[in-house]
């Protein structure tokens, strides 16, 4: 990887964390970075504060299930990340193994992190190490697994209250 | 209803009652979902809801007749459905606003109820994605001639459903309330002072949430061949 070729940010973070960049990718001024997993707490503190990055917003997280993709690792994690002051966007992704599908949780650098966190904690069962408060954000507490993830079953339904078996739904109209 | 002559009509009383019921529907707007607008829409001025004596949404189910499931409903939302159905008094009608509300809709995932006619009884299906106002309107003239048609009747060698529903309701009531418990007296436990029993059938558990993993989108049908199979 040449240091010289690459977008600016890019540029930085590979030249800051030589070992933590993977793989870049750069599509008409959005810069995406893969990171390893151990350094991603590293480099997103490198975001927020220094000068030459001031991300100050996170802007959205969520994972990505490739199972069908036959790809490995199994999960993606994907962050976006928005600069106010420099006008400048950036997209992290860090990939995690089906068996160790857990991540650091960035909740002390980003406060909006933590329902985003339990959203993809509730969709996906990506545990995000340190957060303040780990429960489903969406659906109820006796629902089991994870439902965006692809070995879910599309027609598995958990419901909640006891439900009556319809037969026909309009027996009266049928017999006039 | 028979005019003998001028000024003077007779009726059964229970078509007076109905033709009464008919025209003053108190609704109770379960708005979920987009339909919600439609549903304001048609309840509006423009339409004029009040034409056929509903215009006044109450929100409280205590004080309504017609509850108007608008959106749709998930498997998270429908304990709170029940209850609000439970909570209106007799009688009381149900419409099903919209496709969401009628069958799922278009949602076939792990989180929609496939139809609310799967939780409580439904009077009237409003067909639509969402409704137009003037089927709106046409689901609650439909209603209005069901609930004049109200009462103990037989209609081709069938109690309509109002009817039907009522019959069971009373019976459930009769049975729940009134019921004489057989041996065993229940110890109250929330009021111990009190030296009534415990209504047998009434307890805070939560017992009753029964997750029924027979409840796909499989038809009873789809079931029932299934279990064929499995004794065969």
């Amino acid at each position: 990887m040449k240091l010289e070729t690459l977008p600016e940010t890019s540029a930085l973070i590979s030249e800051c964390f030589p070992d933590a960049v993977l793989e870049t990718h750069e599509h008409r001024g959005d810069e995406t970075l893969v990171i390893d997993k151990s350094k991603f707490l590293k480099v997103c503190e490198f975001l927020r504060d220094d000068s030459r990055c001031n991300f100050e917003m996170m802007v959205d997280l969520t994972a990505v299930d490739r199972l069908e993709q036959d790809v490995k690792p199994r999960f993606e994690m994907v962050y976006h990340f928005k600069s106010l002051s420099l006008s400048k966007r950036l997209r992290l992704k860090v990939h995690l193994e089906e068996e160790d599908s857990n991540i650091d949780s960035i909740h002390h650098l980003w406060k909006a992190v933590n329902w985003y966190e339990r959203e993809c904690y509730d969709m996906y069962g990506i545990i995000f190490n340190n957060h303040p408060d780990l429960r489903r954000i969406m659906m109820y507490d006796q629902f089991e697994g994870h439902p965006l993830r692809k070995d879910y079953p599309m027609d598995r339904q958990q419901p909640i209250s006891e439900l009556r078996e319809v037969e026909e739904r309009n027996e009266y109209e049928r017999s006039l | 209803m028979t005019t003998n002559y001028d000024g003077f009509l007779t009726t059964t009383f229970d078509n007076v009652v109905n033709w009464s019921r008919k025209f003053s529907l108190f609704q109770y707007p379960f708005v979920t979902a987009c339909c919600g607008m439609e549903y304001m829409a048609a309840a509006c001025s423009h339409y004029d809801i009040s034409r056929f004596g509903a215009e006044i949404p109450r929100f409280s189910p205590r004080q309504c007749d017609v509850l108007w499931v608008v959106g749709t409903i998930t498997h998270k939302m429908a304990p709170i459905l029940k209850t609000v159905y439970e909570q209106m008094a007799e009688p009381k009608w149900v419409i099903a606003f919209g496709a969401c509300a009628s069958s799922g809709g278009f949602y076939q995932n792990y989180s929609v109820l496939q139809g609310i006619d799967r939780l409580i009884p439904v009077d009237i299906y409003i067909a639509g994605c969402p409704p137009r106002p003037e089927a709106v309107l046409d689901g609650l003239m439909e209603l209005q001639e069901r609930i004049q048609d109200d009462g103990p009747k037989v209609k081709n060698g069938m109690l309509n459903p109002q009817a039907m529903r009522h019959q069971e309701q009373k019976k459930d009531q009769l049975e729940k309330y009134f019921r004489i418990p057989d041996k065993e007296i229940l110890e109250n436990t929330q009021n111990p002072k009190s030296n009534r029993s415990a209504m047998p059938g009434y307890s805070n558990s939560t017992d009753h949430v029964v997750v029924n993993p027979r409840i796909g989108y499989n038809t009873p049908k789809g079931f029932r061949e299934e279990d064929a199979l499995k004794e065969s």
